[in-house]
Formats: C-alpha cells, sequence, structure tokens
C-alpha cells in the first residue's frame, strides 16, 4: 500500500518529461526524468517491488512514447533488474555510484529503446546515433542525477535520525 | 550419513517477475496500433492538467528571472539600457510627428480628391507662345487676329506692340483679362483674345494691372497670413510695381504677393512674386512697394486661366428628381 504513494512521483516525472524535456535539451540530447525516477528507486526500494516500480515506469515510458508498446517496459525491466543486483553487491548509498548508475541506467535504457525499435524496423535514428545519443542522454541525466541524489540522502538522513531518536 | 540438504528452486522472486514482465512487455508489443492508441490516450488526457501547470510555472519563472536580471545588471549596463530606451523614445516621438504629418498630408490629399461643389471651379487653357517664324505664318494664313478685339487689323500695331502672342483664343474660351500662369505661378496677362490667337502680357510690362494682395511669408507650420489688398502694375521695369497698400499696414522684404483673381474658383492662392524693396515717398499715404515676379521669365508653355461651371453640380442638378 505504501508504494502507492510513488504514483505523484511517477505523474509529476511524466508532466516534465513531456513539457520540460525539450526545453532544456542540449541539441538532440535531453534528460530523461523517468529513467531517473526508476534508478532512485531501483537503488533505494530495491528488492522484487522496486522491480515491479520500475517495470510500471517503463510501462508509462511506452505509454508516453508513440510506437509499438513493450519496448521501454522491457528496457526498463532489464536495467532496473541489473541494477538491483548490482546495488545488493556494492555499497549503494555512495553518491558517485548512485549518479553513476543513474546515467548508466538512462544510457541503457535509452540505448536499448532505440535498437529495439530499429530492430523492429521503426523510424529510428541509426544505430550509430542511437548509441551515441543514449550515451548522451546518460551523462545529461547523470549531471541531473547530482540535487536529485543529494535531495534523497538528505531526507535519508533526516529519517535515521528519527528512527534513532524513536529507538532511544 | 550425512542428510542431503533440502534443494532450494533456483528460480528467485525476482527472475519470475522479470520473466512475467517481459512476457507482459512482448504481449503488449503484439498489441495493434489502433488498440496501443486507445490505451494511450487516456494517460495524455490525465496528464493535460499537469503540463499545463509546469508550463505556468515555467512562463512565471521565466519572468522572474527576467526581473532578477534586471535587478542585478551592473551600473555600466544599466547605463547603456537607459540610454538605448531614451533613443527608441525619441525615434518613436519622431516618427509619431512624421506619422501625423503624413495622415495630415494624406487628408489634405483626400480633401483634394473629393469632388467640389462649387459652382465655379478652375479651368486651364494651354496655349504655347508663338515665335516670329510662327506669327508670320499664321498671319500669311488669315488666321493671326490676336487684337482683333481691340479693333486692330491684322499685320498692324498689336503683332508689333504685342510682346507676346500666344495660340490660343476665343474659339479655346480664352477671354481678355484672363490671368496667364506659367506653372502655378502668375505670369502675366491676356491683352488681347482673337478667335485663334492671343497676345498676352508679363506681369512687369505695361498694361498689366491685377488685384492681389499682400502676405506673410509661411512660418514652421504655419500658413501665409493673408494681409492688405492693393494693385499690382507692370511699369516696363524689371519689377512691378504695387500699390494703394496703405502705409499703415506692417510690411517687410519678402512678403509674398497672391493674386485675388482666381478667387472663387481657385482653391490655392496663386502666387505673383514676393517683394523684393519697399519705398514710401515723402509724405505719401501708401506705400510703393516692388514684386519680383515668381515665374521665371522662359517663354515656354503657359496656361490660361479661366473659370468654369463645375460639371458635378451639373450633373447633381440634371439628376434631381424634384427640379424635373
Amino acid at each position: 500500500m505504501r508504494y502507492f504513494a510513488v504514483i505523484p512521483v511517477f505523474y509529476a516525472a511524466a508532466c516534465l518529461q513531456t513539457s520540460l524535456a525539450e526545453a532544456v535539451a542540449i541539441g538532440r540530447i535531453a534528460p530523461d526524468l523517468l529513467a531517473l525516477v526508476a534508478a532512485a528507486i531501483a537503488l533505494v526500494v530495491g528488492g522484487n517491488a522496486g522491480l515491479a516500480l520500475v517495470a510500471a515506469i517503463g510501462l508509462l515510458d511506452d505509454l508516453l512514447a508513440s510506437g509499438r508498446l513493450g519496448i521501454a517496459t522491457a528496457a526498463y525491466l532489464l536495467a532496473g533488474w541489473a541494477a538491483i543486483e548490482l546495488a545488493e553487491r556494492f555499497d549503494s548509498r555512495q553518491l558517485t555510484w548512485r549518479v553513476l548508475a543513474s546515467g548508466l541506467f538512462a544510457a541503457a535504457v535509452a540505448c536499448g529503446v532505440g535498437l529495439a525499435r530499429s530492430a523492429i524496423g521503426e523510424p529510428s535514428a541509426g544505430l550509430f546515433r542511437v548509441v551515441g545519443g543514449g550515451l548522451g542522454v546518460g551523462i545529461y541525466t547523470a549531471g541531473l542525477a547530482i540535487p536529485v541524489w543529494l535531495a534523497i540522502g538528505w531526507i535519508e538522513r533526516w529519517g535515521n535520525r528519527r528512527i534513532a531518536a524513536y529507538d532511544m | 550419513m550425512y542428510r542431503q540438504k533440502p534443494r532450494k528452486s533456483d528460480l528467485s522472486p525476482r527472475l519470475v517477475i522479470l520473466g512475467a514482465g517481459l512476457a507482459i512487455a512482448g504481449a503488449l508489443a503484439l498489441l495493434p496500433p489502433d488498440r496501443a492508441n486507445a490505451v494511450r490516450w487516456p494517460l495524455l488526457t490525465a496528464l493535460k492538467p499537469g503540463q499545463r501547470a509546469v508550463a505556468a510555472v515555467r512562463r512565471s519563472a521565466g519572468q522572474t528571472l527576467a526581473r532578477v536580471n534586471d535587478r542585478f545588471a551592473s551600473a555600466e549596463d544599466r547605463a547603456r539600457r537607459l540610454a538605448e530606451a531614451r533613443a527608441l523614445r525619441e525615434e518613436n516621438r519622431r516618427l509619431r510627428a512624421e506619422l501625423r504629418a503624413a495622415q495630415f498630408q494624406v487628408e489634405l490629399l483626400a480633401e483634394k480628391n473629393r469632388p467640389s461643389d462649387r459652382l465655379l471651379v478652375a479651368g486651364a487653357v494651354r496655349a504655347r507662345v508663338l515665335g516670329v517664324q510662327a506669327r508670320a505664318f499664321v498671319a500669311k494664313t488669315h488666321l493671326l487676329d490676336a487684337g482683333r478685339a481691340d479693333g486692330a487689323e491684322r499685320g498692324a500695331a498689336v503683332i508689333q506692340e504685342a510682346a507676346t502672342v500666344v495660340d490660343q483664343g476665343v474659339q479655346g474660351g480664352v477671354q481678355n483679362g484672363q490671368v496667364v500662369l506659367a506653372g502655378c505661378r502668375v505670369w502675366g496677362k491676356v491683352l488681347f483674345a482673337g478667335d485663334h490667337a492671343s497676345s498676352v502680357c508679363r506681369m512687369t510690362e505695361p498694361g498689366f494691372r491685377d488685384l492681389v494682395c499682400l502676405a506673410a511669408p509661411p512660418a514652421e507650420g504655419r500658413p501665409a497670413r493673408r494681409g492688405p489688398r492693393g494693385i499690382l502694375e507692370g511699369t516696363g521695369e524689371p519689377l512691378a510695381r504695387l500699390r494703394m497698400i496703405a502705409a499703415t499696414e506692417p510690411v517687410a522684404e519678402g512678403d509674398l504677393v497672391y493674386s485675388l483673381a482666381g478667387e472663387g474658383f481657385v482653391e490655392e492662392p496663386l502666387l505673383c512674386g514676393r517683394v523684393a524693396r519697399v519705398q514710401r515717398p515723402q509724405g505719401a499715404a501708401c506705400w510703393e512697394l516692388w514684386v519680383e515676379p515668381a515665374a521665371d521669365d522662359s517663354d515656354g508653355e503657359l496656361a490660361i486661366l479661366r473659370a468654369a461651371v463645375n460639371p458635378v453640380r451639373m450633373a447633381q442638378a440634371a439628376a434631381d428628381p424634384i427640379r424635373k
């Protein structure tokens, strides 16, 4: 039930992505806010619930884009699964790791979706541009992830202090 | 010896979720495009309010940012912007003045183009000055009758004495005493109108007399102000003489002299010239003014001014059913 709280976050991310991403795009490279939210959920929430939420964001991305459904869902699922598996093996609380993971997540999703669409014959910018654009999206999203992860870190610390105070 | 450890399933729930998710994604990929669009439409509709809110926030943030930028602009930048604003205000003022002037001109032109309801309107008879050869030719062909109205015979004194003969006469609507124009300025008068030709005299030649009025030269943005009336006459001197202007009237060199010959049917006053010399004989009650003609000396194409009945008024009268 507590996971329903992420619905407003999904809604806000979808609104920002559809109405603001083009305004802040550098050339053809725009940050992927949905991928950033999915990476944050995969690293913070983690587990099976985290993976299910990442799949839901993938479905949302699918619905926002034109073309065949399911491709972004699959890409988010695979990238989310990899992120959660890695987060369980490394210390996922370090800012650097989190920022890097967010960038890689966004780049993997962008490349995966682009390559899959070109593989099934949908209009695509070409292999080189897809990969290059995906890497650009990853770098831009990683840059945007820094303040987001800082804010999440402050919230986490504030929550831990409250728990510690409650235990005492 | 050792009990075999119970074997756990290798399939973790996460892999199950992953597999199920990929299967769902594959099923979604098989959806036909119209079904996919039917699924998308409610979501896109639901996003509309949020998108509008984001746009509004973005707009207001842009305005706030612009205001902040403006506030934190350096003094030099501010001075430059103020100078630019001042220059633009000046430019606007100048353009507004030009626009007003242009609108005034347009109104004047519209007024001029409007059919006049005057009874008499000005008409002009184009006339060419006949040279010696031409005069000799028309005299031979019994056409030169300039001055016959005055009792002169063909080839006699009129031709010899008249300074200039033009190729328009009574048949063209020319009458004695009509004003002769060069361009839009008074050149002289018709002395004698014949059937086919007329003799005319310049403003400075003896025999020219006309009722005129003085006017101060127009100041900037102010039209010429009409002054006292007098008689302009030619004396044979290079300047015409203006008489009958009371010595009590303010007169100055450079004042303009307008003919009153076209009064009543000419809309614009006809310029004769300007006062070149001002004299007042001892004890005289009137000024003696000498006027420099405004029309040049060249005997080119002239126009003889005449009054004509306004055709618009005639047409209106003809179309009036009450009169019929």
